[in-house]
């Protein structure tokens, strides 16, 4: 999993997402943020998303909000028009993510395998999740 | 020449194996067998083909690996790493007017839908006594594709609504809960399946028994949940604090299966109403069928015109058109002398989509020969997304031994691999 290290300040931690597809992004919920803790995964919390200009999407997160729960799930949605090429068009998909807290930018990009959920294989969609943890020092 | 033919040869094998390395089995599909190459042998069961959507790699197989008659096929835009963001838009060759209306690069094909091909077969051929070794290399490409207003405007609609997703409130939240939970947002399979399959049924059940239980859980002053919060507030808002799981699930289900059913039925939908195809094939006999041995080629080129009148999404009506350029030395006389050929193939075919059932009918005729024309029925089932059951009578071009014949399954391959067995 990415680590991201930062001071606890108040400056807020800004997330930039840039995927590239030739899948559609999906839906109301294109890019999705949660922030939660390894021992209650289940008790995530949403972090709103922005989307600035077409197919970039930014999110502001308050670095206190973090001490509880250090993980941020970042999760992009895809839609195929053609079943058959979902796993074609997978494979050449990729997802930029950007970390800035104003004294530390870090830059992520997604592999394919690593976080990619190509889930049934007659549904036309597919998801890639980006795991990072926020370290304070 | 012969060390330019080996060059290619080496060319085209290195790009093939350097796709290999990046594929996997579900890359290759065993569904027809119309590439150029085998299409200048005689090895396809149409001699008029408008493929789509072809994927990175391709294997063909005819009669069998037995008779090692076998061709690849490679589609270069998937291994091109192009500068910039890629994009649906892009990929579709979707641009949009100042006046927000849409317009479809007609040339998008010769980036997306371009590929290159070699065959390596054993042959007997018409008038010959024995098999023949032959390797053939070809290139096919989607030159034209005309798009109306019609078809356009249905387009941008299809990706209009995807684009803003379930609008409902509560749906939306549900969508954002499940998919919080690493859950993909369903499909056409999910939509088609949900009334049906039940293990589906009971995931998405108990994901909307979670959603509900989260929302109406015991808030901590210190740690409130927001997203339950809002959840609570729709709820209570329209009235509904007593919905049920079911209720949940199948409201969800149909605005989102409404939302996609066009857009995933877009390979129909965006069907161009003409398209201009282009082939180009070049083969090689081996007299003696030994590598050093003097060798006798066959050229070709085609076009294939396509109108497509539209029923409805699913049903077509295809009318093709062909013109095909052949210069051919796989000719033998009865002392045994090859001898050369030239002629143009001139014909049509009227195609029929009605759901999984295709009918078609083709027929060409060979200039400067009378007697020789080729008039070919063929009927295809679509069994599922994987195989499919294909039927074809007839007569070929030559004056004896032509009748066509073919029975078969072409088949798909899923080795069931990680990454679809979510």
């Amino acid at each position: 999993m990415a680590t991201f290290k930062t001071t606890l300040d108040d400056n807020p931690l800004t997330i930039t997402i840039i995927p590239s597809s030739d899948a559609l992004l999906d839906g109301s919920n294109k890019v999705l943020i949660t922030i939660y803790n390894e021992d209650e995964p289940k008790k995530w919390r949403k972090i709103q998303v922005e989307e600035p200009r077409s197919k970039k999407f930014t999110a502001d997160i308050v670095k206190i909000r973090l001490v509880k729960r250090p993980l941020i799930k970042i999760r992009t949605n895809f839609i195929v028009d053609n079943v058959s090429l979902k796993e074609q068009i997978a494979k050449v998909t990729t997802v930029a993510y950007q970390l800035d807290d104003t004294t530390n930018t870090e830059n992520y990009v997604s592999i394919y395998d690593e976080g990619f959920d190509l889930g049934a294989s007659d549904d036309e969609t597919f998801s890639v999740t980006q795991r990072i943890e926020v370290s304070f020092i | 020449m012969l060390r330019i033919q080996l060059l290619i040869l080496v060319l085209l094998s290195s790009a093939i194996i350097y796709g290999q390395e990046k594929a996997s089995i579900n890359d290759f599909n065993f569904e027809s067998v119309t590439n150029p190459a085998f299409t200048l042998m005689g090895e396809s069961p149409s001699e008029v083909n408008t493929p789509d959507d072809t994927k990175s790699l391709a294997l063909y197989i005819s009669n069998g690996f037995s008779n090692t008659n076998i061709a690849l096929e490679i589609n270069p835009y998937w291994f091109i790493d192009f500068e910039g963001e890629r994009s649906y838009e892009k990929y579709r060759g979707i641009k949009v007017n100042p006046d927000k209306s849409y317009k479809i690069d007609p040339f998008i094909g010769w980036k997306t839908n371009s590929s290159f091909s070699l065959g390596y077969l054993n042959k007997k051929f018409v008038g010959f006594d024995e098999e023949k070794k032959v390797f053939a290399i070809g290139f096919r490409t989607t030159m034209l594709k005309l798009y109306n207003k019609t078809r356009v405007e249905k387009l941008r609609k299809a990706i209009e609504i995807v684009d803003k997703g379930v609008q409902q409130p509560l749906n939306e939240l549900f969508e954002y809960y499940f998919n919080a939970e690493g859950t993909n947002f369903p499909g056409w399979g999910s939509c088609t399946e949900i009334n049906n399959d039940k293990d589906l049924q009971d995931k998405f059940h108990q994901l909307a028994q979670d959603f509900l239980e989260r929302i109406f859980d015991e808030q901590d002053p210190d740690d409130p949940d927001d997203f339950a919060i809002k959840c609570k507030e729709v709820l209570e808002k329209s009235g509904r604090e007593n919905m049920t799981k079911e209720e949940v699930v199948s409201e969800y289900f149909e605005e989102r299966c409404n939302n996609i059913e066009t857009f995933v039925n877009n390979p129909k939908t965006i069907k161009p109403i003409f398209r201009l195809d282009g082939a180009i094939g070049y083969s090689h006999l081996f007299k003696e069928n030994e590598i050093n041995s003097s060798t006798a080629s066959r050229f070709g080129s085609w076009f294939t015109a396509d109108v497509a009148i539209r029923f409805n999404d699913r049903n077509y009506l295809n009318i093709y058109a062909i013109g095909k350029y052949l210069d051919d030395e796989f000719n033998i006389n009865n002392n045994g002398e090859y001898f050369k050929e030239i002629f143009w193939d001139i014909g049509g075919k009227l195609e029929l989509e009605l759901n999984r059932i295709k009918l078609s009918y083709e027929y060409l005729k060979r200039s400067g020969f009378d007697n020789q024309y080729r008039s070919v029925g063929n009927l295809t089932f679509q069994i599922n997304e994987k195989m499919s059951f294909t039927g074809g009578f007839g007569r070929d071009f030559p004056i004896v031994d032509n009748l066509v014949t073919l029975l078969g399954i072409n088949w798909g391959l899923d080795m069931g691999e990680k990454s679809f067995s979510k």
